[in-house]
C-alpha cells in the first residue's frame, strides 16, 4: 500500500483547511495510507520569495526532518512542492549532506494531481460535481511543476462535471505572494483580467490546485460581491453523490 | 593606466578563473552549403514572407517571366546586376524593347538607384527553410541593387536551393576570398521591407522595397 | 513598503492610461499570437532542439570571451575594420564622436540599437554638432516625441495612430491621418532623404562572429541596410558578451531569434556584414568600425550566478509574455532594457557602472510574480525567475536597497522563529483566530497591518479558520475507520 505523508501549507491549514481534509480523503480513496505528521508550519516561501531565502534555511531543515521517512510527501500545492523541489536543494547548497538530503526529498515530493495521476495512475476517483468548472492553470503548477494535463484529466473523470474552456488559462492571476501587497495596483490588475477571461466562461465553479491563487481569486470575488465558489481541485475530486 | 582594451580582456579573464575555456566550438548541422529541398515547402515559405515565387523551367520560360513582370507593373525604369548569371536573360534587349531607362549601378551616382522602379538581381541562393534570397555584395553585384528600387526581383539559376538555415554557415565559408574573407556583405532577403511599429499594424514596403520577386530556374 | 516608488509611480501612471493599457494589451497580443504561428510551423521537439542549441553557443562562448573577443578583433582587421574598446558608454560615445569628427560627419543615420540607447549616444553626438536621427519607423516616432523607446523590439509600441499622425503633423507639416499605411509612407519619404545625405551610418548588432570578422544585423524595414550600405562611414556598437566563435554558432541563434521575437523564420532582411566595402564595389561604408563596450558587462561575468543573464539574445519573447509589463509598459522600468529581461539587467549593469540609479532600479526584481512565464519562451533557456530572486536576496541584504523588500530582515527573523516552534507558532494563529478571525483588528498592526489594508483593497481578506492540524486527529480515525 502506498503510504503517504500530507505536507499542509501555512495558508491550507489556517484559510482553507478543507481543501487539506479533501485531499487527504482523496489520497484515501485512490488507495493510500495516509499520515500528516505534526509540527508542520511553513516551508519558508514567504522568506525567499521575500528576499530572506537565508532565513528559510531554518525551515528547509526542519522540512528535511519532519519529512525524513516519508516514502512520499503530497501536498496540495504547486508553489510549496516547487519550494521544496526545486529552492531547497539551492538554499542547502553550501551544506552537501542536507543538499543530498533536500535533492531525495524533493524527488518524492509531489503536487497532489501529479501524486494520483503519475505515481498512482488514478484519474477516476468516483467523484460527482454538478456543475460548469472553470479551471485556472496556475503557474507554480502548470509551468513551475509542468503539471498541466494531469488536473484536467482528473476533473474530466468527475461524474456530472463540465469543463469550461478558460482563455490563457495560464496566464497569471496576478498574487506572486509578497508581489500581491507590494504592488497592490499591478496585483489587482491582473486579478481583474484573470476574473473576467474565467467569468466569460459562464462557470458554476472555479477550481485551481493552488491554494494561494484561489486564496486570491476567492478575495477578489467577494470584493465584488459575486458569490461563486472557489474551490481547491481537492474539494471538488472529494465530493461524492448526494 | 592601463588602456581600455588591456583592462577589459584581463578583467574577463581574471573574471572566468572559475570556468576553463571550453576550447573550440563544435560543428555540428550542416557542412555542404547546397542540397534538395521539399518544393512545396520552399513555396510555402516564399508565401510567408510575402516573397513572390515564380517557378520557371527554363531560361527561356524565365525571360518571359521577367517580361510579364515589367508589363504587370509597368516599369519605367530599371537597374539591374551586370552579372554573367543575368546573361542568358539578355536584360538590356529586354529593356530596350519596352523602352525602359536603364539606370546604371555606378559608384559616384549610386543613390540614382532610387529612382529605379525595378532592381533586377540574380542570388547566390535560396534558402528553403524561409523562403530567403541570398545576395552577396561584390564588384558586379552591389547592395542598392536590392534595395533602393521600389520592386526587386531576383532570378535565380538552377541549383541553388540552400535548405536551411544552418547551411548558411558552409555557404559562407563556401564564398571566401584566398585571404579566407567571406564577402563584405551577404544578404539574406525574406520578403519587402516590412514594419509594424505603429499598431502593429504590418505595413510593407517601409524603407525598402514594397515587393520581392523570384523567378527560379528548375535544374534540368 | 508603503512609500511611492519611481517604478510604483510610473506603473500607477500607466495603469490609470486607459488609452495605454489597451495598446499594451493588443500589442502584447500580438506579439504573442505572431510568435505562436511561427513554432507552430516546427514540431515541438523540433523547436527545443534549436533551443537547446543556441543556449549551449551562448553559455559556450561567454566561458571564451576574451579569446573570441581578440579573434573578432583581429578578423575585423584583417576584413580591413578597424575596433574600438569602451570601458564606459561614455568612452564608446567619446570613440563615436571622435571618428564623426575625424570623417567630418554633419548627419549620421540610426539603426535601432540597444545599447546606444543604453550609453546615450545620441545626446553626446548632438553636443559636438553631429545630428543622429533614428531611422527605425518606431525609434524614429520616439525620437520626434523626445521620449524613450518602451519595448525593446518595438519602440514606440505605447503610441497609437493618432498620436504618431501628430508626431507627423507637427514635425513633417504632413496632414492628419488615421491610416497606417500613408503614415509609414510619410515616414518613407521624409528617412529616404536622410539617407541619400547621411555621412555615417550607426547601428548597433544583432552578435559578431570571431571566425570571420563579421558583424550580424537583423531587421525588418531596411533601415539599417540603407544605413549600412549608403553612408561613407559605417559604425556598428556591440556590447563585448555578444561575440560567438563560429558561422554554425551564428546559424543556430538566427534559428530562434527572429522566430521567439517575431515568428518569422528569418526577418526580412539578415545582413552579414565582414569589413566596409572591398575594391571595385560600388556601395556599402568605405570604413568600417567596430566599438565594443563593456560598461558593466566584465563585472557580470566574474558574477558566476548572474553570468546567464549574458545570454540574453534580445528577442524580446519574456517582456511579450510577461504580465506585468502587459499592464505597466516599458516606460515603468526606467531604463532601455524593460520586463523580465531588463529586470535582470538594468539592476545588474546600473551596480557594476557604480551608477547612482543602481539603489532604484534594485526593486525592478521585486515587480515580477515569479510566473515563470518568461523562462519558458527564452530561446536561450535564461532561468528568468530564479534569477530574479537572487537579486531580491541581495537587495534585502544589502543596507542602501534593504528597505525595498516587501518584509525587513527583522520581520523575516521573527516569522522564521515563529515557523521554527510550532507550538508557538499553532498558539498564535490560535490566539489571532480567537481575536481577530477576519483579520481587521490586524489592520492596525504595524507591519502586517499595511500588507492587511492593501490586500484588502482589492480583494476581501481570508478568515482564520479552525486549522487543519486540530480537524486531523479525527479526520484521520475516520479514514482508519472507512478503510478498515
Amino acid at each position: 500500500m502506498t503510504h503517504v505523508h500530507l505536507f499542509i501549507p501555512c495558508l491550507v491549514d489556517q484559510f482553507m483547511p478543507e481543501a487539506g481534509e479533501a485531499a487527504a480523503r482523496v489520497l484515501a480513496r485512490a488507495g493510500a495510507r495516509v499520515d500528516c505528521p505534526r509540527g508542520q508550519t511553513c516551508c519558508g516561501q514567504p522568506l525567499y520569495k521575500s528576499g530572506h531565502g537565508d532565513q528559510a534555511r531554518a525551515l528547509a531543515l526542519r522540512f528535511l526532518h519532519l519529512f525524513a521517512d516519508a516514502e512520499a510527501v503530497v501536498a496540495p500545492s504547486g508553489s510549496c512542492v516547487h519550494m521544496v523541489r526545486a529552492v531547497y536543494p539551492a538554499l542547502l547548497a553550501d551544506d552537501p549532506g542536507a543538499h543530498a538530503s533536500a535533492l531525495a526529498l524533493g524527488q518524492r515530493t509531489f503536487e497532489l494531481t501529479e501524486f494520483l495521476v503519475r505515481r498512482m495512475g488514478v484519474t477516476d476517483l468516483g467523484a460527482r460535481f454538478a456543475g460548469r468548472v472553470a479551471y485556472h492553470d496556475s503557474c507554480q503548477v502548470g509551468r513551475a511543476l509542468g503539471v498541466r494535463a494531469e488536473p484536467l484529466a482528473l476533473l474530466r473523470a468527475v461524474d456530472g462535471l463540465t469543463l469550461a474552456e478558460v482563455e490563457d488559462a495560464d496566464q497569471c492571476c496576478g498574487f506572486g505572494g509578497p508581489f500581491a501587497v507590494q504592488f497592490e495596483d499591478v496585483s489587482a490588475a491582473l486579478l481583474d483580467d484573470k476574473l473576467a477571461a474565467l467569468l466569460a466562461a459562464a462557470p458554476t465553479a472555479l477550481t485551481a490546485a493552488e491554494p494561494s491563487c484561489l486564496l486570491h481569486l476567492r478575495g477578489g470575488l467577494q470584493r465584488r460581491g459575486l458569490a461563486l465558489p472557489a474551490l481547491h481541485i481537492a474539494q471538488i475530486l472529494a465530493s461524492e453523490a448526494p | 593606466m592601463a588602456d581600455a582594451r588591456s583592462e577589459i580582456l584581463m578583467a574577463l579573464r581574471l573574471a572566468l578563473t572559475d570556468c576553463p575555456d571550453p576550447g573550440p566550438a563544435p560543428r555540428p548541422g550542416a557542412d555542404a552549403a547546397f542540397g534538395p529541398a521539399d518544393p512545396q515547402a520552399l513555396a510555402a515559405a516564399c508565401a510567408r514572407c510575402g516573397v513572390r515565387l515564380l517557378p520557371v523551367a527554363d531560361w527561356a520560360q524565365a525571360r518571359a517571366a521577367v517580361a510579364d513582370l515589367l508589363r504587370e507593373l509597368d516599369v519605367r525604369s530599371a537597374t539591374f546586376w551586370n552579372h554573367p548569371d543575368l546573361a542568358p536573360l539578355d536584360l538590356p534587349a529586354l529593356c530596350a524593347a519596352r523602352g525602359i531607362e536603364v539606370i546604371p549601378a555606378r559608384e559616384e551616382s549610386i543613390r540614382d538607384l532610387a529612382r529605379a522602379d525595378i532592381g533586377i538581381t540574380s542570388a547566390l541562393g535560396l534558402l528553403a527553410e524561409s523562403g530567403s534570397i541570398l545576395v552577396a555584395a561584390g564588384a558586379d553585384t552591389p547592395r542598392s541593387t536590392s534595395l533602393l528600387p521600389e520592386t526587386h526581383l531576383a532570378v535565380v539559376p538552377p541549383g541553388r536551393t540552400v535548405p536551411g538555415i544552418a547551411n548558411l554557415a558552409p555557404l559562407l565559408r563556401s564564398l571566401a576570398d584566398v585571404q579566407g574573407r567571406p564577402p563584405s556583405a551577404l544578404h539574406a532577403i525574406t520578403g519587402p521591407s516590412s514594419t509594424g511599429d505603429i499598431e502593429m499594424v504590418v505595413v510593407k514596403g517601409v524603407h525598402g522595397p514594397v515587393r520581392a520577386v523570384v523567378v527560379a530556374v528548375a535544374a534540368q | 513598503m508603503t512609500g511611492s516608488t519611481p517604478f510604483r509611480a510610473a506603473a500607477a501612471a500607466a495603469l490609470a492610461d486607459r488609452r495605454l493599457r489597451a495598446t499594451l494589451k493588443s500589442a502584447v497580443a500580438v506579439f504573442r499570437g505572431n510568435r505562436a504561428r511561427g513554432l507552430a510551423l516546427l514540431a515541438p521537439a523540433e523547436f527545443e532542439a534549436l533551443r537547446h542549441r543556441a543556449a549551449e553557443v551562448r553559455r559556450r562562448c561567454l566561458r571564451s570571451l576574451p579569446v573570441l573577443l581578440e579573434r573578432l578583433e583581429h578578423n575585423v582587421v584583417a576584413a580591413g575594420g578597424h575596433v574600438h574598446w569602451a570601458r564606459t558608454g561614455a568612452e564608446a560615445n567619446e570613440i563615436v564622436a571622435r571618428i564623426a569628427a575625424a570623417e567630418g560627419v554633419r548627419l549620421a543615420v540610426k539603426g535601432k540599437s540597444m545599447v546606444t540607447e543604453e550609453t546615450g549616444l545620441n545626446a553626446a553626438l548632438a553636443a559636438r554638432g553631429v545630428e543622429a536621427v533614428e531611422t527605425d519607423l518606431g525609434e524614429w516616432i520616439v525620437q520626434l516625441a523626445d521620449e524613450k523607446p518602451s519595448h525593446i523590439v518595438a519602440p514606440a509600441m505605447h503610441k497609437n495612430r493618432r498620436e504618431v499622425s501628430e508626431l507627423f503633423h507637427k514635425h513633417l507639416g504632413e496632414p492628419l491621418s488615421d491610416d497606417i499605411p500613408e503614415l509609414t509612407l510619410m515616414a518613407r519619404r521624409a528617412l529616404r532623404a536622410r539617407f541619400l545625405a547621411a555621412d555615417m551610418g550607426i547601428t548597433g548588432a544583432n552578435m559578431a562572429v570571431a571566425e570571420t570578422g563579421s558583424v550580424v544585423l537583423v531587421e525588418n524595414e531596411g533601415n539599417i541596410r540603407m544605413s549600412t550600405t549608403l553612408p561613407r562611414v559605417h559604425v556598428a556598437v556591440m556590447s563585448i558578451e555578444k561575440v560567438v566563435a563560429t558561422l554554425d554558432d551564428m546559424a543556430a541563434l538566427l534559428a530562434v531569434l527572429p522566430r521567439s521575437c517575431t515568428g518569422q523564420t528569418l526577418s526580412s532582411y539578415t545582413s552579414i556584414l565582414s569589413g566596409p566595402r572591398r575594391p571595385g564595389e560600388a556601395d556599402g561604408a568605405r570604413v568600417f568600425h567596430l566599438v565594443l563596450l563593456d560598461n558593466g558587462r566584465s563585472a557580470l561575468v566574474a558574477d558566476p550566478a548572474m553570468r546567464d543573464v549574458l545570454a540574453c539574445v534580445r528577442c524580446g519573447a519574456c517582456i511579450n509574455v510577461c504580465p506585468v509589463y502587459a499592464h505597466v509598459g516599458g516606460h515603468s522600468y526606467g531604463s532601455a532594457y524593460c520586463g523580465p529581461m531588463g529586470s535582470l539587467l538594468a539592476p545588474l549593469l546600473a551596480r557594476a557602472q557604480g551608477a547612482p540609479e543602481a539603489a532604484t532600479l534594485a526593486e525592478l526584481p521585486f515587480a515580477c510574480t515569479t510566473c515563470g512565464a518568461c523562462a519558458s519562451v527564452c530561446p536561450v533557456r535564461i532561468d528568468h525567475p530564479t534569477l530574479l530572486l537572487e537579486l531580491r536576496r541581495r537587495a534585502a541584504n544589502a543596507p542602501e536597497t534593504a528597505g525595498l523588500a516587501p518584509l525587513g530582515p527583522r520581520a523575516a527573523a521573527a516569522f522564521a522563529r515563529l515557523a521554527t516552534r510550532p507550538g508557538l507558532w499553532r498558539a498564535a494563529a490560535a490566539a489571532a483566530r480567537v481575536l481577530d478571525p477576519g483579520l481587521l483588528l490586524a489592520r492596525r498592526m504595524p507591519g502586517v497591518g499595511t500588507a492587511i489594508t492593501l490586500w484588502a483593497r482589492s480583494r476581501r481578506p481570508p478568515r482564520l479558520r479552525r486549522p487543519f492540524s486540530a480537524r486531523w486527529p479525527a479526520l484521520r480515525r475516520s479514514l482508519e475507520d472507512s478503510n478498515g
